[in-house]
């Protein structure tokens, strides 16, 4: 992470930073291709990519006018050269706005046909369509589209806030030679930059140039003055197109860009702003606006709310069992709509009196309005989703954050609650959510917290008897908590054989299994966050040969294989919770056969620990075996240097849980 | 009588609604229990009223009530579409719980309207207006009532084709009504339902057809087209107007006359283009050559985009429009093509077909209807079919999804209902061959060669024709299940221009393949098993509808080191499996210490009685477990 100041000491330092000469940068003029790129035929590095960008930048500046004050504007310019018919799809092109704050403008389009000639998309081919209230699609495709030809076009993309500039990426998932990203940014704004690119031409310097408002900082206006800009240049050359890996979180923090985020502004006649200074003064400036701090904190917002709740949680005696009260109150009454957000839509008792149906802010703000009238202190805990980029915890920066759960402490342990699904218990946020960091925005100690959740397990305990023929039938039981358990009471919800919990896997390596019956065992004492299931199932589970028997003891697989696939990784591997899976099975034998050969006992162990597998054999009367069979995964997040190890490992596991034991037939 | 109590208690909380009869939010709850059976929903009412206020214009107003007994079919969004020529008068939707109460009544701010995307057209005029109607328990009930004036395409267009029970639904009432004024006729076709009633009246005539207590047909998997085995009515107008063009659904033949006059004109080629057609099949031996130069023209210079407005719908884009951008949907690039063969002296015909896996409407001689979604070229002389959006498909190649399918030719005599080919087992499938050998570090180098042919050829004919980048193909292959990994030392890919066939070939090294177990190794000898077995189903009730027709040849050689010897999984005798849906058969050899296996799978489309469909899982259960084959090894004993 770096910050870009536009003032002289820092821009110094930046001037030093290596570049490439001025000749070896592309001289491109829009409208007018070079013979060589006409023909072009393959990608340098990349033989069998089916498009290349020749070239793409994006250049942001900034107009002011009296009425509006300052406003953004991005060029984009995109060449792309069509070396096989599966690209043509580029050529067909949609650009979306929000013409409540953006519009675009001045699009150009030309194609550069590669035995000669250049035509351009006529205006009239560029339709407007209205996708809804403010958004509006532009479409345009290229006419005589063909194999060899380049496409270009251009537009401006304005934006009324000159807060956070449209990302700028300059890898793709096809080859890049060139991609640049320039910027005229007034001394009056000073903005940072996220990410840790390292460019191959990284220039800033300073020029001159005119640009309201105007200030009388002298005796005598004399009208509109030059100043310094920040002019900057940020390159990339010859990237290798973006590959997908299984496992991945946050993978677009991978991917070279710039994300500007504004800081400051200080104009002449004024001190400076602060946009934006740590996080104290966010969690001040959020606590007191209406969609979040005052939302929950002033009762005229949920007075309605709390009169409907109250006789339950007046019931509840402890903090835990108001926390648990409160989380069942607001999932049976609120439906959240499929969207998520930091900040509420209306009041929690607008949303309440308004079939209780909002965001996840809104969801989670009338839970955080009920834990803290019913005396249990809770703050409202900001993440940024899974896939949605890494916390960033060096500044404050409020636009990372699209998610708002609640944040409260038990018996000095954290909880975490996201209220949305009535049979995802509390303490589970739901599972997008769990991307590794929170910010709690608790106005007197605002913090970063670890979202660590406990850990899911399943236990199985199979009750398998072989047939000589190899068919064998199995009773399961099985206990499930935290996420197994929700997702395994999901599956129940379905009420289809083939989807009830477990079922899936076991067709996968069985498909001819027979599913005899399935149910839940209901306890005296529910809690939520168990679920107890039992599982009849036919299945040929051995395979008799001549004198032998070869039995398959698990038959519930406890890894796959995925995550071994590859030699070599380049993203982080990120599971979103720790879990272990203990699988117990009785194997009676068919009479007459007897255990000839068997794995030996194994433990295998990462070597920081963090994930461990057991297996075991043991014949505990003559007749019966018995395979104890676990696998705990304790940490979430393995660095691609990690990969190897962990993927011998699971290569190993794999092995186990697929080899048979080998019976054979007694004499 | 538990039901009865609970259903006596609901009519009470319901409240005044109770008087005089129940009220429509409860009909599904006191409904006969035969009503209720294997129903996910119930229709308790669907009301559909279509009014032709003239030959180009109609009134379209319908009450949907459905109340859902649980979640399975439930659906949140509520929609209903429209398109320019249309304007949406009323779209109301409410919800009601099991008591009868209104949970939600619809708002203008609750309802949406956006442009509808079915991902394959680029441009469309069509919009799609929802909203969502929450049940946060069941049973609950959904009302829709939607009014919507209609003209031209729209109003053509949307006649009734009334469908108003799915499987695993029942229905309680449902009517349909179409008036249509003085002097124009209406055609409809009738399936599983009573007679029309039909009055006239000084302005024109009514047809109204009832359906009353079904009970719910349960879904099943393979079962045939829900128009097969469920009511419906489907209705057109004798007489319409589109746009100024008139025409009739009396016949096909008059429809076809209609689709001819709408694309009358639309075929004259420019100038220079008709010169380089007759330039490129001047050297052409005989016509098929000529095609084939032609359709291979028209692949390299113009590709697919699809633009639906309005009539755009039905009528293509000129030949010279197509010309000039070198891009067109499926009738123009059909007009295109016929347009070139027109220069060159060749006939073809526009054809109307449904490419879908299963049409839900099969075109029959006695009703003529357009239940059609897509246009390809028929050519008369060679008994030839041209998929003129395909940039890949070899000459003459139509594809699995519109074979074996009434169509209807647009001849210059007019319409013509025709079938294209049904798909022959032998032409449709793959040989392929897989080396695999055992190494002393029980690694497994892995070769394989597959040529993929017909129908099996298609999906990685696309896949050129949609990824071009190597790596990305190979994780593509590797995702779904045709390569073991991606990191292999050797990947060809090639497609056949001149004919329906794709070879790839694949070679890498398997680290994870080998199961060791002491001295013994477990090797599974099948690395492509052929799997797929039908859901159990112990209560079949509709009919086995099988649609594949495939023809597999896979051998595997597999080597190994001298130091194992093989404990087991050789089988003496061929393994062979007959039902009428295919015939399976496997052998396994041994050459010089060499084990080969191979096998051969005929698979046959067949229609099954439903108190076939044991057998029938039972041949594919048989073949599954024959596909899983397991060798074991040993370490040598030495003597």
């Amino acid at each position: 992470m770096k910050t870009v100041l536009l003032h002289l000491p820092f821009l110094c330092g930046l001037l030093v930073a290596p570049s490439l000469s001025a000749q070896d940068r592309p001289q491109v003029e829009f409208g007018r291709l070079s013979p060589e790129d006409r023909a072009l035929t393959v990608a340098p590095g990349d033989s069998t990519t089916d498009a290349y960008v020749l070239y793409k930048s994006m250049h942001l500046d900034f107009e002011y006018n009296e009425q509006d004050g300052p406003s953004l504007t991005e060029r984009y310019h995109r060449r792309v050269k069509l070396l096989k018919p599966s690209a043509f799809d580029e050529a067909d092109v949609v650009l979306e706005y929000d013409r409540a704050y953006s519009s675009i403008s001045e699009i150009e389009a030309f194609i550069h046909l590669p035995g000669g000639g250049s035509l351009p998309v006529p205006a009239s081919a560029i339709v407007e369509e209205k996708q809804g209230d403010t958004d509006v699609s532009l479409k345009f495709t290229f006419p005589r589209v063909e194999v060899g030809a380049v496409i270009e076009y251009r537009y401006l993309y304005r934006k009324k806030s000159i807060l956070i500039p449209s990302a700028y990426f300059f890898q793709e998932d096809i080859p890049v030679r060139w991609a640049q990203f320039t910027a005229m940014i007034p001394p009056y704004y000073r903005y940072i930059t996220l990410g840790a690119t390292r460019m191959d031409v990284d220039e800033t310097k300073l020029t001159n140039r005119a640009w309201g408002p105007r200030f009388n900082t002298a005796a005598y206006n004399s009208g509109q003055q030059k100043i310094q800009h920040g002019d900057i240049l940020w390159a990339m050359r010859d990237l290798a197109a973006l590959r997908e890996q299984p496992y991945s979180n946050n993978a677009v923090d991978y991917v070279p860009q710039v994300r500007l985020q504004l800081q400051e502004v200080e104009y002449p006649t004024g001190g400076v702003r602060s946009i934006f200074g740590d996080w104290q003064e966010t969690v001040e400036e959020l606590q007191s606006r209406d969609d979040f701090g005052r939302y929950y904190r002033n009762k005229s917002n949920y007075n309605q709310l709390w009169k409907s709740a109250e006789p339950v949680l007046a019931a509840a005696a402890t903090d835990r069992e108001k926390m648990e009260a409160a989380y069942a109150y607001v999932t049976r009454n609120f439906r959240w709509n499929g969207r998520y957000g930091m900040l509420a839509s209306a009041p929690p008792d607008r949303i309440f009196a308004d079939r209780g149906e909002g965001n996840s802010a809104d969801l989670n703000m009338a839970l955080l309005a009920l834990l803290n009238e019913a005396g249990v202190p809770a703050h409202p805990l900001l993440v940024s989703l899974r896939n949605s980029g890494a916390p960033i915890e060096a500044y404050p920066l409020l636009y990372q954050f699209n998610h708002l759960m609640v944040y409260l402490e038990l018996d000095g342990q954290p909880v975490f609650l996201d209220a949305n699904e009535a049979e995802r218990p509390a303490g589970l946020p739901r599972s997008r959510a769990l991307n590794h960091r929170g910010w709690v925005a608790d106005k007197q100690h605002p913090r970063w917290v670890n979202l660590e959740v406990p850990s899911s397990r399943q236990t199985v305990v199979a009750e398998m008897t072989i047939g000589a023929d190899g068919a064998t039938t199995a009773h399961l039981q099985s206990r499930m908590e935290n996420y197994f358990a929700f997702d395994a009471r999901s599956a129940l919800a379905s009420g289809d054989r083939s989807e009830a919990p477990l079922v899936p896997d076991l067709l996968r390596r069985f498909p001819e299994l027979r599913v005899v019956s399935f149910r839940e065992v209901e306890s005296e004492v529910v809690i939520p966050a168990r679920f107890d299931y039992e599982l009849d199932v036919e299945l040929a589970a051995a395979q008799p040969v001549n004198d032998f028997l070869y039995v398959q003891p698990v038959v519930l697989p406890l890894l796959d294989g995925h995550l071994a696939d590859v030699e070599t990784r380049t993203l982080p591997i990120d599971f979103p919770y720790p879990w272990m899976q203990r699988y117990i099975a009785t194997v009676h034998l068919p009479e007459g056969y007897v255990l000839e050969e068997a794995p030996s006992p194994v433990r295998l162990r990462a070597e920081d620990g963090s994930m461990v597998a057991s297996y075991s054999v043991s014949e505990t009367v003559p007749g019966t075996l018995q395979v104890i069979y676990n696998v705990q995964l304790e940490r979430t997040l393995y660095a691609a240097v990690e990969y190897p190890a962990l993927r011998d490992l699971y290569r190993r596991i794999i092995e186990l849980q697929e080899t048979p034991l080998v019976l054979k037939r007694a004499k | 009588m538990i039901r009865c109590s609970l259903l006596f208690t609901l009519l009470l909380l319901a409240g005044t609604r109770v008087q005089g009869q129940v009220p429509e939010a409860l009909r599904a709850l006191a409904a006969p229990d035969s009503l209720r059976a294997n129903a996910n929903s119930v229709v308790v009412s669907y009301d559909y009223e279509y009014t032709a206020t003239s030959d180009r214009t109609a009134l379209l107003r319908y009450r949907h009530v459905v109340t859902l007994l649980n979640a399975k079919d439930y659906s949140e969004k509520v929609y209903d579409f429209y398109t320019d020529d249309t304007k949406i008068t009323t779209f109301e939707v409410a919800t009601y719980d099991a008591f009868g109460r209104e949970t939600f009544k619809a708002r203008k701010s609750d309802i949406t309207d956006r442009p509808h995307s079915d991902e394959t057209s680029f441009l469309d005029d069509r919009w799609v207006k929802y909203t969502k109607a929450p049940c946060s328990s069941f049973p609950c009930t959904i009302v829709m009532e939607v009014e919507k004036k209609l003209s031209d395409f729209a109003a053509t267009t949307g006649f009734p084709h009334w469908a108003p029970v799915d499987r695993d639904q029942s229905l309680i009432e449902a009517n349909l009504t179409v008036h249509m004024p003085t002097g124009s006729d209406l055609l409809y076709e009738e399936h599983l339902v009573e007679g029309a009633t039909i009055t006239s009246a000084g302005d024109g005539t009514t047809y109204h057809w009832k359906l009353e207590n079904l009970a719910a047909q349960s879904a099943e998997p393979l079962a045939p087209s829900p128009s097969e085995t469920l009511p419906y009515v489907r209705t057109e107008p004798a007489a319409f107007r589109i746009d100024g063009y008139a025409g009739s659904y009396r016949s096909w033949q008059d429809f076809g006359k209609f689709m001819a006059s709408i694309m009358a004109g639309r075929d004259e080629l420019p100038a220079p283009l008709a010169v380089e057609v007759r330039e490129t099949v001047a050297g052409a031996a005989n016509e098929r050559e000529k095609i084939d130069l032609l359709y291979h023209l028209l692949q390299e210079r113009c590709r697919y985009v699809s633009i639906q407005l309005g009539i755009g719908g039905w009528q293509p884009f000129s030949a010279a429009y197509v010309e000039e951008n070198r891009f067109g949907d499926c009738k123009a690039l059909s007009n295109y093509m016929g347009a070139m063969l027109r220069e060159v002296g060749i006939a073809s015909y526009p054809v109307l077909i449904r490419w879908d896996e299963e049409p839900y409407y099969s075109p029959h001689e006695s009703f003529a209807s357009s239940s059609f979604n897509h246009v390809v070229l028929y050519v008369p002389s060679q008994d030839m079919y041209l998929e003129c959006t395909s940039k890949y498909a070899p000459t003459g190649y139509l594809g699995e999804d519109k074979q074996d399918r009434n169509v209807l030719w647009i001849t210059p005599e007019g319409g013509k209902l025709s079938r294209t080919p049904a798909l022959i087992p032998s032409e449709h499938g793959h040989i392929r061959t897989v080396s695999l050998a055992l190494q002393d570090n029980d690694q497994v180098a892995f070769s394989q060669q597959a040529e993929y042919f017909g129908a099996a050829q298609e999906l990685f004919r696309s896949l050129g024709a949609h990824i071009g980048a190597r790596q990305d193909q190979l994780d593509w292959l590797h995702r779904n299940a045709f390569l073991p990994d991606v990191s292999g030392s050797e990947y060809r890919y090639a497609v056949a221009s001149d004919r329906p066939e794709v070879s790839i070939a694949y070679s890498t090294v398997l680290n994870n393949r080998v199961r060791k177990l002491g001295s013994r190794r477990f090797f599974s000898l099948n690395p492509n098993p052929i799997d797929w077995i039908p859901e159990r189903d112990d209560d079949r009730r509709l009919p086995v509808r099988y649609e594949s027709s495939r023809f597999y040849v896979d051998t595997v050689q597999v080597t190994y080191p001298a130091g194992l010897e093989i404990e087991s999984g050789l089988a003496g005798e061929p393994i062979e499996y007959t039902h009428a849906a295919g015939e399976y058969r496997a052998e396994m050899q041994v050459h010089d210490g060499d084990i080969y296996w191979i096998r051969t799978l005929k698979l046959k489309p067949v229609n099954l009685p439903a108190n076939e469909y044991q057998g029938f899982y039972q041949f594919f259960a048989d073949v599954a477990k024959a596909e899983h084959l397991q060798l074991v090894f040993r370490e040598r004993r030495t003597k």
